[in-house]
């Protein structure tokens, strides 16, 4: 028996989920993943012993970040109005059970406000880590995008999130006037490190069985690695405390490594959104005897 | 249960395109949205080149993904085995045209239809307006035609217009489950095959081949 193929329509560019998507992406990457790395490193980890006001405020600024991501798929819907139908039938579909979610992160963050234990805590950090699988998820049961329909596009949802998280925290608590220990920079590290191993695992699933090459992929690449340098460099000279840009009471080095985090996470999740969806090509498949 | 199919005799096919006026002019398919198409492809065959034909629309899969990340069930598979879109409850979030891997569906033109409806005041236009739309074997006709006792795919009056259109005789449309159908009858004594049946979505769609 041979096969033979025969390609009828070309993978070809679409016209949906664009910035709104990668908005939806970025923000709620930041808001969850801020929340865990503020409840879980600084809480469990650290010495910091913030004001109840501090860490309200803090609190609130990720939860809107959450929503104002929301807010802003709506913004691409057809029929915004009629957003409120996802809630006609949770777990149907990832996108309701995302909704969900967001319903259940919405409620923990108010309650942890006033339970305060590390029990409801952890369950906070657990239940915001399925949130941002759960993302990933939803892009990956898009089997008309073969880059999106991979297993690996999930835990590098999750591991971006917390990689932005770490970053917006990293900036936020440095304005705020706080310093962090040699932990938390480790673990800072340590998280940068597992997002860059999953990104690269992402890059070879698709350099195998890519259907349409992204562009100016060598230009990304190397992107990719002097972004990387710049901020292990950063992260070192911070761990070593060579302060020689700080002024005003401000650490700028903190601050720059803040910056880069979430350059390097949104720009994955923009090379995810923009650069690698493709509708996959439509194929025939002749089999003769 | 029945499970309506249609088998798409690629030799037969002439590339008239007639199927995807009839289905666009039946359905009041609005500009940009797709339900028909039709391909033209040129292979060569054992030193012959051989052109042929495709029509192609949703293929009404057994496992189709466009349910699966419906967040309203508004995509659903009705008794029929016929998938359909409820346009009452359907929110344009598109995750339905990026889940089909044959690019069956689109999301309806706002513009287009906005002005449509105030030219001709059909407000029954209305329902369509942003909302995700593919075939549906025109499920009203087929309907209609079972409540009124007839055979989709024998009567013409219950089969959908594609077919009732085609001028080669290449679409062919009933009931699978019935092994008296036309349909199931030619799947029986020919090869068929269905497109990208490999993704594991089942389609009711079945084509003879050419080469």
């Amino acid at each position: 028996v041979t096969m033979r193929i025969v390609t009828i329509l070309y993978p070809r560019k679409h016209l949906y989920w664009k910035w709104p998507a990668l908005f939806h992406l970025i923000c709620s990457g930041i808001g969850i993943g801020g929340y865990i790395f503020l409840n879980f490193t600084l809480n469990f980890l650290e010495t910091i012993d913030f004001s109840d006001l501090t860490t309200l405020l803090l609190n609130l600024f990720l939860l809107a970040l959450v929503c104002l991501g929301f807010v802003s798929l709506t913004i691409e819907a057809g029929r915004p109005k009629r957003t409120l139908f996802m809630y006609r039938g949770f777990f149907s579909s990832w996108i309701s059970i995302e909704t969900f979610f967001f319903m259940i992160f919405f409620a923990s963050i108010i309650l942890n406000e006033f339970i305060k234990s590390n029990l409801f805590s952890l369950i906070i950090i657990f239940n915001s880590s399925l949130f941002l699988i759960i993302q990933g998820l939803i892009f990956s049961s898009m089997l008309g995008i073969p880059n999106w329909c991979t297993k690996i596009l999930p835990f590098f949802i999750l591991s971006s999130g917390f990689t932005s998280g770490t970053g917006v925290t990293l900036i936020l608590l440095t304005f705020l006037g706080y310093y962090f220990s040699l932990l938390t920079f480790f673990i800072t590290i340590a998280i940068i490190l597992v997002n860059a191993f999953i990104w690269i695992w992402y890059l070879i699933i698709l350099n195998k069985g890519l259907v349409v090459g992204p562009t100016n992929s060598k230009k990304n690449t190397l992107l990719f690695i002097y972004t990387y340098i710049i901020l292990f460099i950063l992260l070192f000279a911070s761990i070593f405390q060579f302060d020689f840009i700080a002024f005003l009471h401000i650490n700028f080095i903190n601050i720059t490594i803040g910056l880069l985090i979430l350059f390097i996470s949104s720009f994955q999740k923009y090379f995810i959104i923009y650069k690698v969806s493709f509708l996959r090509d439509v194929t025939l498949s002749f089999y003769k005897k | 249960m029945p499970q309506f199919s249609m088998v798409i005799d690629l030799k037969n096919c002439i590339g008239c395109g007639s199927c995807v006026e009839a289905c666009h002019q039946f359905n009041e398919v609005p500009p940009g949205s797709i339900w028909r198409r039709v391909f033209e492809k040129t292979e060569i065959d054992k030193g012959n080149l051989i052109r042929f034909f495709l029509s192609m629309s949703c293929m009404h899969c057994d496992d189709p993904p466009c349910v699966k990340v419906c967040p309203t069930k508004a995509t659903n598979k009705s008794k029929f085995g016929i998938i359909d879109i409820n346009e009452d409850l359907c929110i344009g979030c598109a995750s339905c045209v990026l889940a089909c891997p044959y690019n069956a569906r689109s999301i309806n033109n706002s513009v287009y239809l906005k002005n449509f409806v105030f030219l001709t005041n059909r407000t029954d236009a209305c329902k369509k307006l942003g909302v995700a739309s593919k075939c549906n074997f025109c499920k009203n006709i087929v309907e209609n035609g079972l409540k009124r006792g007839l055979i989709p795919g024998n009567d013409l009056d219950a089969t959908p217009m594609c077919v009732r259109s085609c001028i080669g005789g290449a679409l062919s449309f009933g009931d699978l489950e019935d092994q008296n159908s036309y349909v199931s009858q030619v799947l029986n004594k020919n090869n068929s095959f269905s497109i990208m049946s490999e993704l594991g979505t089942s389609p009711n769609v079945f084509y003879l081949p050419v080469l």
